[in-house]
């Protein structure tokens, strides 16, 4: 039997990710794949299988990438937008997390970071469009009755998101900040 | 030496220092993993993701170098600017261990 999940993870919400992925593990449904939000599951026993997420956008070498997780113990499941998805066996004595000092994890946080900034460029260009446009109309266009109207709705909507999405997008860089401070098990 | 290069590895981290170590010989990521572990008797169990991002670091600052790829696995040697910081580290560590003696 396959199922499918729709579920959206943030690239700061990781951690949640993989518990996640463990928790459906655990009630029998392994992660075969994923599409954009859609995570497919396959019908599996009940086992305790910890998952983790490198994240290596920029990798070029992608078999020698995974062969060296594979040395290690990971099964390579599948990755999305440079997002790489590992398991492996809870049972087995080893090391069960993908990063065993502070400072490699705090580079691959690091690199979330630069991708997050990165995705707020389009939402700033936006934001200096519609004041840019909201000026010239209030001190040089001749303003209609339908133009407010279409302006204030573009400020109030703008405002909204921007609001919605900075707050989230702090959340997240806190999160990483004390995702690197935390103890690593 | 490149100043940044200085400002990250002097002193290095305790995993930095393995990697380096392991790899005054020939060696891929699986094999420096188990050398470490050996070494320290258990006490430093080096993770996939850590040694996979060392490896990356050091290898773009020109500590060490890609000697051969094997059914794909990389196996990389040490250059003489890595074994250059090495010695300094050894030196440092020496002196560290050496004035908490006295």
């Amino acid at each position: 039997m396959v199922k499918k999940i729709r579920k959206k993870f943030y690239l700061s919400d990781f951690e949640e990710e993989q518990a996640f992925l463990s928790s459906q593990r655990s009630a029998g449904w392994r992660l075969t794949e994923i599409r954009g939000k859609k995570y497919f599951f396959e019908e599996c026993d009940q086992e305790s299988v910890v998952y983790q997420i490198d994240f290596n956008p920029k990798e070029q070498q992608k078999s020698e990438y995974i062969q060296l997780f594979t040395d290690f113990g990971w099964t390579f499941i599948t990755d999305k937008e440079g997002k790489y998805y590992f398991s492996k066996p809870a049972s087995q004595y080893s090391e069960d997390q993908l990063f065993s000092d502070r400072e490699t994890k705090m580079m691959m946080c690091n690199k979330i970071m630069k991708r997050k900034l990165i995705q707020l460029i389009p939402l700033s260009v936006i934001a200096v469009i519609i004041s840019t446009v909201l000026a010239l109309n209030l001190f040089y266009l001749d303003l209609f009755p339908t133009g407010i109207l279409f302006i204030l709705s573009l400020i109030w909507i703008g405002w909204l998101s921007l609001t919605l999405y900075s707050m989230k997008y702090v959340s997240g860089f806190f999160k990483l900040k004390k995702i690197i401070n935390g103890n690593l098990n | 030496m490149d100043k940044r290069i200085r400002r990250f590895y002097m002193p290095m981290t305790e995993t930095s220092f393995y990697i380096l170590f392991a790899l005054q010989n020939e060696m891929h990521g699986y094999s420096i993993m188990q050398y470490v572990k050996d070494l320290t008797e258990g006490e430093i169990n080096l993770g996939a993701g850590t040694v996979y991002t060392s490896l990356s670091k050091m290898e773009k600052d020109g500590l060490i170098v890609l000697a051969k790829t094997e059914s794909n696995r990389k196996f990389y040697n040490m250059t003489d600017l890595g074994r250059e910081i090495l010695d300094i580290e050894i030196l440092r560590i020496e002196r560290l261990y050496k004035n908490s003696r006295t």
